[in-house]
C-alpha cells in the first residue's frame, strides 16, 4: 500500500512539473507580441547552443521581458504558498495565511515609504522587504515583551503589529500626492510583476533556495510541530528554536515574494488547501506539491493578466476573484471535515 | 533505566504553588499509580517528569544523571508521555502520527524510511490497530486515539512511559483494556506511571502508588500498604469505603453513599488541574 502511495505521489509531482513547463511554453507564447510556440522553441534552443539569433525582436521579448516576468510569478506563487502551507502547520490551523505576523502589511508600509522618499523600483523591493521583516519582528518582540511562546501569543502580536502597520499605510497614503504617489502606492498594493527585471528577480532567487530548502528539509518536523507544542517537546524538539527557524524562513520567502510584486492575497491560503487534497496533511509530500502548484497557478493568474484583456489586470484581484469561489469549492469538498 | 524523582516542587509564575518537595522513584518493570483528587497536580507532575514543565526546586534523575543537564532529546529517548487526548488540526493518518514516535531517535533533517515505518508497524501490530491504520486520526473513537498515542510512545521506545489519565475519556470495557496493556507493558520491563482519581483502579494494577493529595504532599509506597479507608476519605473530602471482596480475591473502594455522611464536601469542588 505503502508503495503504491509512493507511486501516485511521484506520478503528481511528474504530471505538475510537466504542466508547469507546458504552460511557460504557452505563457512565453502569448501576449501584445503573440508568437508562435515552435518559434519560442526555436529562440530557446538558439541561446542555449549560442547560435545566432535569428530574430532579435523575438529575441529580446522571450528574454528580456518574457523569462523574468514568468520566473518571478512561479517564484511568487511557489514562495507564498509554501509558506502558507508552513505557516498553517506551525499555526496548527488550517485557515492562516502567510501575512499572519504583519510581514504584507509590514511591506506596504516599506513600499510606501520608498514611493514618498522618491525611490525607484529596487529601492522599493528593499525598503518593501526589510519593513516586511521589521514586521514580523516586532510581533516576535511583543511575545518577548508578554514572555510567552505560545501560538496563541505570536497570533495575537502578529494582529496588533499588522493594525499597526496598516494605520501607518494609511497615514502615508494620506500625505501621498494624489496624482502620482497615492495612486502608485494603491497600484503596487495591488499586485504586479509586470515591472520585475531580471536583476530583482534574481536577488529574490536564493532566498527562495535557501529558505525553500531549508523547509523541504524540515518538512517532516513541520508534521511534529503542527500536533502542539507539548507533543512536540515530549518528542525531544526544541520547539522556540526549531519554531523560530521555520518561521523566519517563512517569513523571509513572504517578504522577499511580497517586494518584488506587492501583496497578492487567496494564493498562500488557498494552495495548501488544494494541495492538502490532493496529497493529504503529511508535509513531506504536501511541500513539493505545493511549491509546483503555487507556481504554476500564479504563472495562470499572470499569464490571464496580461492576455486577457487589452489592459492588465492586477495580480490580487484576479486571484481573489479565481482564489475565493475556489476556496469555496474546496470547503464544500471537504464539508466533512469542517463541519 | 530508574528515575529517582528528588524533592520535586513546582510553582506557577504567579507565585502558586502546586507542590513543594516529591520524592519518589519510577522502577522499570511496576506500574506506579499517582493517585488523587483533581487539582492536586497530578498531570503537572507528569508534565515535570517528562519536562514540560521545569521544576522550579528538587530535581530528577535518570539511572543518577540530573535531568536538568539533559536535552530535551536524551529525555525524549528515556521517557514517553501519553496526553490525555490529543488533539489533531489536520487529517494525518494512524501510521503518520505513530511513525512520529521514532523523533527523538532521528537527525533533525532526517526523514522517515522503511526502517522507522517498521517500528511504527509493530507499535500499530501491539496494540492491535492494524484495522485503523490508515484511518485519519481526526476520525476514529476517543478509545481508539487513546490507543494510538500509546502506539507512539512504543515506536518511541523509551524506558519509562506516562500516562496522564489514560481512563478517563474511556468506557468500562475500555478502561480494563487500557489496565491490561499498562500491566502487560511493566511485565515487558517498561517502567509504567500512571495518573488517575479512581482508587479502583490502582487496587486492581496493585502495585507501587503516589498519592498526591491538595496541599502538595505526597505518600509513595505499595498501595496494599497505604491505600486504606481513612487515606481515601481524607483525600477525596467524602465517606468512602474500602472493601475486601472474597469473590474477586481483591479490594475495591465505594462510596458509602449520598447524604450528610456521604455528601460532597466543598474542598472536593476543586477545578479541573492545569
Amino acid at each position: 500500500m505503502e508503495f503504491e502511495r509512493n507511486r501516485r505521489y511521484h506520478t503528481l509531482l511528474t504530471g505538475l512539473a510537466a504542466a508547469l513547463a507546458g504552460f511557460c511554453l504557452i505563457a512565453l507564447s502569448v501576449g501584445r507580441y503573440s508568437m508562435n510556440p515552435a518559434d519560442v522553441i526555436r529562440v530557446l534552443v538558439e541561446r542555449i547552443t549560442d547560435t545566432v539569433p535569428s530574430d532579435y525582436a523575438m529575441h529580446n521579448v522571450v528574454f528580456i521581458i518574457r523569462i523574468p516576468r514568468i520566473a518571478s510569478a512561479i517564484l511568487v506563487g511557489a514562495s507564498l504558498s509554501l509558506s502558507g502551507a508552513v505557516y498553517q502547520g506551525v499555526f496548527k490551523n488550517p485557515l492562516v495565511s502567510p501575512d499572519l505576523l504583519g510581514v504584507s502589511s509590514g511591506a506596504c508600509v516599506g513600499a510606501a515609504i520608498a514611493i514618498l522618499g522618491g525611490g525607484g523600483m529596487s529601492m522599493i523591493q528593499i525598503s518593501a522587504f526589510a519593513m516586511g521583516m521589521i514586521a514580523v519582528s516586532i510581533s516576535v518582540a511583543i511575545t518577548r515583551v508578554l514572555r510567552s511562546d505560545s501560538n496563541m501569543a505570536l497570533v495575537l502580536a502578529g494582529i496588533v503589529t499588522s493594525g499597526f502597520m496598516t494605520s501607518v499605510l494609511g497615514i502615508l497614503k494620506y500625505v501621498a500626492d494624489p496624482e502620482t504617489q497615492l495612486a502608485e502606492i494603491v497600484f503596487w498594493q495591488m499586485g504586479s510583476v509586470a515591472s520585475v527585471n531580471r536583476a530583482q528577480m534574481l536577488a529574490v532567487l536564493p532566498v527562495f533556495i535557501i529558505c525553500g530548502s531549508l523547509l523541504l528539509a524540515l518538512s517532516w518536523r513541520i508534521n511534529i510541530l503542527s500536533f502542539g507544542e507539548d507533543e512536540a517537546k515530549t518528542l525531544g524538539m526544541n520547539v522556540p528554536l526549531f519554531r523560530g527557524i521555520v518561521i523566519a524562513c517563512a517569513s523571509f520567502l513572504t517578504a522577499s515574494a511580497v517586494s518584488i510584486s506587492g501583496t497578492i492575497g487567496w494564493i498562500g491560503l488557498v494552495i495548501p488547501h488544494l494541495g492538502r487534497l490532493l496529497t493529504g496533511p503529511n508535509n513531506t509530500k504536501l511541500l513539493p506539491v505545493t511549491i509546483l502548484l503555487g507556481g504554476l497557478f500564479m504563472l495562470i493568474v499572470d499569464t490571464l493578466s496580461r492576455a486577457a484583456m487589452s489592459v492588465e489586470i492586477p495580480l490580487s484581484i484576479l486571484t481573489g476573484i479565481i482564489g475565493a469561489p475556489f476556496f469555496a469549492w474546496l470547503l464544500w469538498r471537504q464539508r466533512e471535515a469542517v463541519r | 533505566m530508574n528515575i529517582s524523582v528528588e524533592s520535586l516542587g513546582f510553582s506557577y509564575p504567579n507565585g502558586k504553588r502546586v507542590f513543594k518537595s516529591l520524592t519518589f522513584q519510577i522502577t522499570k518493570g511496576r506500574v506506579l499509580s499517582i493517585l488523587g483528587p483533581n487539582g492536586a497536580g497530578k498531570s503537572t507532575l507528569l508534565a515535570c517528569i517528562a519536562r514540560l514543565l521545569m521544576p522550579t526546586r528538587g530535581d530528577i534523575l535518570f539511572d543518577g544523571r540530573s535531568y536538568l543537564r539533559m536535552r530535551q532529546r536524551e529525555i525524549a529517548c528515556a521517557v514517553g508521555l501519553v496526553p490525555q487526548d490529543i488533539v489533531p488540526s489536520f487529517h494525518y493518518s494512524v501510521l503518520d502520527y505513530v511513525v512520529t514516535g521514532c523523533a527523538p531517535r532521528m537527525g533533525l533533517f532526517q526523514k522517515p524510511k522503511a526502517e522507522e515505518y517498521e517500528i511504527a508497524w509493530t507499535a500499530i501490530r501491539r496494540m492491535r490497530l492494524e484495522h485503523i491504520a490508515e484511518q485519519s486520526i481526526m476520525k476514529i473513537s476517543g478509545g481508539e486515539r487513546q490507543q494510538v498515542a500509546i502506539a507512539r510512545v512504543l515506536a518511541q521506545r523509551p524506558s519509562v512511559i506516562l500516562l496522564d489519565e489514560p481512563t478517563s475519556h474511556l468506557d468500562i470495557g475500555n478502561q480494563m483494556k487500557v489496565l491490561s496493556m499498562l500491566r502487560e507493558l511493566a511485565d515487558d520491563g517498561y517502567g509504567v506511571v500512571m495518573t488517575t482519581h479512581n482508587p479502583d483502579h490502582v487496587f486492581l494494577l496493585d502495585d507501587e502508588v503516589a498519592v498526591l493529595d491538595r496541599n502538595g504532599n505526597l505518600i509513595f509506597g505499595n498501595s496494599h500498604d497505604i491505600v486504606n479507608e481513612e487515606l481515601l476519605s481524607e483525600l477525596y473530602g467524602t465517606s468512602l469505603r474500602v472493601l475486601d471482596l472474597d469473590e474477586i480475591k481483591r479490594r475495591v473502594c465505594i462510596a458509602e453513599g449520598l447524604g450528610e455522611n456521604g455528601q460532597i464536601t466543598k474542598e472536593s469542588d476543586a477545578s479541573e488541574e492545569m
